[in-house]
């Protein structure tokens, strides 16, 4: 008994002298410790084991303040005096100081001794912070420089009067305790009014004061608009203050609430530069020593990279904290964060606050990515959609949204949790796999479906009947998830090969043909669509806004594929669930806007087809839509498609091709509707239309002034203004609105040199058969250059084929009326085999079919003028021939079929004079 | 650090014992990061934020100053432990006073494993793994280890734990755990062996499992 308590004590000693070898910093290996004494039980070795895993946790976990701090009785330091501590961190204490010489006040960072206990690390802060005291930026701290004053280095920086971003959330979130922390971080630099001449210690009241004075600043409630655009006007600030420093070769490598500061004027500041790659350095050979916090480390730092994209989602992590008013990351426990923080964000800020916007959160998960190439490529790219966000533009981020749903499924369905890791794993694997291009990334599809199906499989015989119902809705969310993900990789492609779609740049998904999207493309997208059309089935109120957006894509994709009865289709589909969108919450005005947008978008295909009674509905509605939502007039996005709808509305007839119908003709053959619709859109009408296009415009421009979309609208609405002027016989009007439109759209080609969208838009105008006297052959000959130059840029688009082809037969007509037969008549062969070759690509728009006869028809006219009357007689069977099976169809064009009826006329009188 | 109470020389305690504030201050300034390093490991992570460590030893100085008295009744009471009790009473007044709401007994709270680790602990960990450029698998498996071992303590008997605590993490030797605990000395190193003893079983369980 008596000699098992002494082996305990003993025991104990050993145990004693191996945790103080430990906690001295020496590595005892417990099998010397066990060498000088005889483990009587193996116990001992038990024992140590045990002390080696908890001394060595701490180690990991240890401090993280220094242990010797510099002493708090710091009176001077160099030239600087020292007035009060006002605040300590991971690296050091701040003190507020007076710099003798400049009588100014600054804060100085006094750092931790043992950070900078080795010369190489010395050399390295000093660098760094060198490279930080030049950085010149209104919204960073400006950094005056380092010194050491006996043992102690420190980093003199401006003292900001505010508070950080974590103080003041910290303050709105804490109810209880709504006066602020009375002490924080390193960078909470608290100022009075009064202390320039007070130098004691400020009281606790005092900082509060501070901290009310910043809380006024910002007394708008956190779910109102004007929060959301003081927090995406932050973000933009901060971004561009960390642009210009990334221009500068600088990263500031721990960006986070704490670290930037707002003052008393509301400007945010971006403080200590230069001083986290101070911790990381020593990270490298210190244990326990203090980096980032692993809550704002994207993941990629994990695996030690770090680089301008990381500095995205560390900008990122920021505005969702702002905008849910919780960190991004939030692990329950230490291993929980670090997991969490390399996984990345997973919850959708929305699901915190249901009042921020769409728009915004899809910008904050875009710099969220996990994969660093899906963020902004820069914090400039990121400012610039913020920016688009504050003007009401469209955004360039595409919502996705994946990650969430995918983990709030699996959340919701544990059951089948399995099928999520199917999910997931389908998903990186397509990440992985589109970046080597197309093949890959269809047949990753095709595995992805196919593995999709076999979980299914295994899913469906795990369960009952009675769960079937929620089975089809859980693999329409999954189908989701897998074709969402593949089509905004798609997108990707398309934007990461530099094609500008034209939705983006000038706010209209193309009227004629094909955005920027190759064969290629096309093929892939079908793929997708598939996907897209499973989902109809789906009723899933939660998935209505995705699906909503998906169906609108595909409808982009059919209509620049030019299937204009699939967008047709899509497009409806969209407006339905965009309806009931905005019945279930009719307080956003977006999903209105957003049925304005496809509603527009349906107007365009019907006229394209021709089917003018449509159109004319469609404008109808589109205009009630919009009149009758305020907030959805106020917004510029509304303004614009009402605006753009009043421009469709008078282009009807020149859209459909029915610009040249003067009056019915052969009763039979034109549909009844649409022919007196023809007639009643009478010009006075238009005229109106467009005056009221030009005046939103006008205002909006004036409010917008940098948005191109605006200004190349107003110039296609002269565009069609010459036009219908020239149909109601102003001459004088049509050409000054053809000049107005040309003069519009050349001083937008100037400002934005590189734009084809731009370039195509104007080539549009100046083939335009409106004022014909006006600079007929310079502008003909201007169109062809460009036309030239655009297909130089994009060789296989089939819009700018169409331009060619427009182009040649305009330099056709001009070379006939010269007596230039010859030439003539090649141009003209060679716009018919370019609309060949469209109407093959896209055969359902009659437009081209149109054009092709009158192409045809052209050159028989120029034959007959020669007398060659086989040649013409040849020519025009071939354009009747090729306008034989759209005849049958109903929705033919009325043009097309007037042409038709008049060829026929014309073949007829041919062979009677034969 | 064991040491550190036969540094302070007697005729400063008996000063202090006198009453000296001044020998309090001493004495306080000697004992400063031992006390610290309690503070750190006591305080809560919910109010980490909302104050410092320095400022508990701020307010712990002014109350040791008020209740010097008391000190100087307690002969037995070695000056170290008799601080860490002002310590202890201050944690436990901030802790009721800053979390209320949210706990009954703030004494309960102020414990050796609060529920969540403080922030400032993943901080240093994420700090110590990523200086170590380390993959992220491997950052996974420590961060499990880590929690592994909490879980582990959190399993153990409430006096084993605190046997621990004192000793690891307080940083304690023997005779002052000992005096802590108020029992016996080669009781206290029975308590601790077994403590250390039955947390490698656990370990080896959890490992198993």
């Amino acid at each position: 008994m008596m000699e098992d308590e002494i082996n305990q004590t003993e025991l104990d000693r050993i145990a004693e002298e191996f945790s103080l070898a430990i906690r001295r910093g020496e590595s005892p290996s417990i099998d010397t410790f066990l060498d000088s004494y005889p483990d009587t039980s193996g116990q001992l070795r038990e024992l140590l084991e045990s002390v080696a895993l908890i001394e060595g946790l701490k180690r990991e976990t240890g401090s993280i303040e220094p242990t010797r701090e510099p002493s708090l009785n710091i009176k001077q330091l160099d030239d600087y005096t020292i007035v009060r501590e006002i605040g300590r961190g991971g690296m050091g204490v701040v003190f507020e100081a007076i710099h003798q010489s400049l009588g100014r006040r600054v804060a100085v960072k006094v750092l931790a001794n043992h950070l900078l206990n080795d010369t190489k690390h010395l050399t390295r802060f000093r660098r760094e912070a060198r490279a930080a005291a030049r950085l010149r930026h209104s919204n960073i701290v400006p950094v005056y420089g380092v010194g050491q004053s006996e043992n102690h280095h420190y980093y003199v920086m401006d003292l900001i009067d505010g508070m950080s971003l974590k103080d003041w959330q910290a303050g709105l979130s804490d109810q209880r305790r709504p006066e602020l922390p009375t002490i924080d971080v390193a960078h909470f630099n608290t100022q009075t009014e009064t202390s320039n001449s007070e130098v004691s210690a400020v009281s606790d009241t005092d900082r509060q004061m501070d901290a009310a004075g910043v809380s006024k600043a910002t007394p708008f409630a956190t779910d109102s608009k004007d929060y959301f655009h003081w927090v995406a006007h932050l973000g933009a600030t901060m971004c561009d203050a960390l642009q210009y420093a990334h221009t500068q070769g600088v990263l500031h490598r721990d960006i986070k609430p704490a670290n930037l500061l707002v003052d008393r004027k509301n400007e945010v500041w971006i403080a200590d530069f230069g001083l986290a790659k101070l911790s990381e350095q020593q990270a490298v050979t210190m244990t326990g020593e203090v980096i980032g916090t692993p809550q704002y480390m994207p993941p990629e730092s994990f695996d030690g990279t770090y680089d301008i994209k990381s500095e995205v989602y560390a900008a990122g992590l920021t505005l969702y904290e702002l905008l849910a008013l919780r960190p991004a990351i939030d692990g329950k426990n230490t291993g929980d964060t670090i997991r969490k923080a390399t996984a990345g964000v997973s919850i959708s800020p929305r699901k915190y606050n249901s009042s921020i916007p769409r728009d915004l959160e899809t910008i904050v998960l875009k710099s969220l990515s996990h994969n660093p190439s899906e963020r902004y490529q820069s914090t400039g790219e990121l400012r610039d959609d913020l920016h688009r966000y504050l003007l009401d533009r469209p955004i360039a981020a595409r919502r996705t949204g994946l990650l969430e749903r995918a983990v709030r499924w699996s959340r919701r369905e544990p059951v089948v949790a399995s099928l999520t890791f199917a999910t997931f794993g389908l998903l990186s694997a397509l990440a992985v796999v589109s970046a080597y291009g197309y093949v890959q990334t269809k047949s990753a599809l095709s595995t992805a479906e196919a593995a999709t199906r076999s979980a299914e499989q295994s899913l469906t015989l795990k369960t009952d009947a009675s769960q079937v119902a929620e089975d089809q809705r859980v693999r329409a969310e999954k189908n989701l998830q897998v074709a969402l993900a593949a089509f905004d990789q798609t997108m990707q492609n398309i934007t990461d090969r530099g094609l500008e779609t034209d939705a983006d740049v000038l706010g209209e998904v193309t009227d004629t043909t094909a955005a920027g999207v190759t064969p290629e493309d096309a093929k892939l997208l079908q793929t997708l669509l598939g996907f897209f059309d499973e989902l109809a089935a789906n009723n899933s109120e939660d998935l209505l806004a995705e699906s909503a957006v998906a169906a609108q894509r595909a409808g982009d994709i059919y209509m620049s594929l030019g299937k204009l009865s699939q967008a047709d289709r899509a497009y409806s589909d969209c407006l339905d669930r965009y309806a009931k969108l905005s019945q279930l919450e009719s307080e956003d005005s977006s999903f209105t806007i957003s049925r304005a947008t496809v509603m527009n978008q349906l107007a365009v295909i019907a006229s394209l087809r021709g089917q003018l009674a449509r159109s004319f509905e469609m404008f109808s509605s589109t205009t009630e839509l919009l009149e009758s939502s305020e907030p959805a007039l106020a917004s510029h996005e509304g303004r614009f498609q009402y605006a753009r709808a009043h421009r469709l509305f008078a282009s009807l007839g020149s859209r459909s091709g029915t610009d040249g119908l003067q009056q019915p003709q052969g009763v039979g053959l034109i549909p009844r509707r649409p022919a007196s619709f023809i007639m009643k859109l009478r010009a006075e009408q238009e005229f109106e239309s467009l005056e009221k296009a030009i005046e939103v415009l006008g205002t909006l421009i004036q409010e917008s002034p940098d948005d191109i979309r605006f200004q190349a609208e107003l110039a296609r609405v002269y565009r069609d203004k010459a036009k219908v002027a020239s149909r109601a016989k102003r001459k004088s009007d049509a050409e000054e609105a053809v000049k107005e439109s040309i003069d519009r759209f050349e001083k937008l080609l100037s400002e934005n040199k590189t734009s084809d969208a731009v370039r195509y838009e104007l080539a549009m105008t100046l083939i335009s058969t409106e004022a014909p006297g006006f600079d007929q052959r310079q502008r003909a000959a201007r169109a062809d250059e460009l036309s030239n130059q655009l297909l130089a840029n994009s060789p296989a688009l089939p819009r700018y084929m169409a331009l060619k082809a427009q182009s040649l037969e305009n330099l056709a007509l001009l070379q006939s009326r010269a007596g230039e037969s010859d030439l003539a008549v090649r141009n003209l062969i060679e716009s018919i085999q370019i609309y060949s070759s469209l109407i093959a690509e896209s055969p359902e728009l009659s437009l081209y079919e149109t054009r092709r006869s009158q192409a045809l028809e052209s050159v028989a006219d120029i034959k007959i003028s020669q007398g060659k009357t086989q040649e013409a007689i040849d020519f025009l069977e071939r354009a009747i021939r090729r306008l034989q099976p759209s005849f049958r169809q109903p929705q033919m064009s009325p043009v097309a079929r007037m042409q038709f009826q008049r060829m026929r006329q014309k073949l007829a009188r041919l062979k009677e004079s034969q | 650090m064991t040491d550190a109470a036969s540094e302070i020389a007697d005729d400063l305690l008996a000063e202090m014992r006198g009453g000296s504030e001044e020998a309090l201050a001493t004495v306080f300034a000697h004992y400063r990061e031992r006390l610290r390093r309690i503070v750190r490991f006591r305080l809560d992570h919910r109010i980490v934020g909302r104050i410092s460590d320095s400022d508990v030893l701020q307010e712990t100085y002014i109350a040791a100053a008020q209740r010097l008295e008391h000190f100087c009744k307690q002969t037995e009471m070695p000056a170290f432990l008799w601080l860490r009790l002002v310590v202890g009473q201050q944690l436990v007044d901030l802790h009721r006073q800053h979390l209320q709401a949210e706990m009954r007994d703030a004494r309960k709270e102020v414990s050796l494993q609060p529920n969540e680790p403080s922030p400032h602990t993943s901080m240093a960990i994420a700090a110590h793994l990523v200086g170590k450029m380390t993959a992220v698998s491997e950052i996974v498996a420590r961060a499990e280890r880590i929690e592994r071992l909490e879980s582990t303590l959190n399993q153990m008997d409430d006096l084993d734990r605190e046997v621990i605590a004192l000793r690891h993490f307080e940083e304690l030797s023997n005779v002052e755990t000992a005096k802590v605990l108020k029992i016996e000395t080669a009781a206290a190193s029975k308590r601790y062996v077994r403590a250390m003893t039955r947390l490698a079983e656990l370990m080896r369980e959890f490992e198993q499992a």
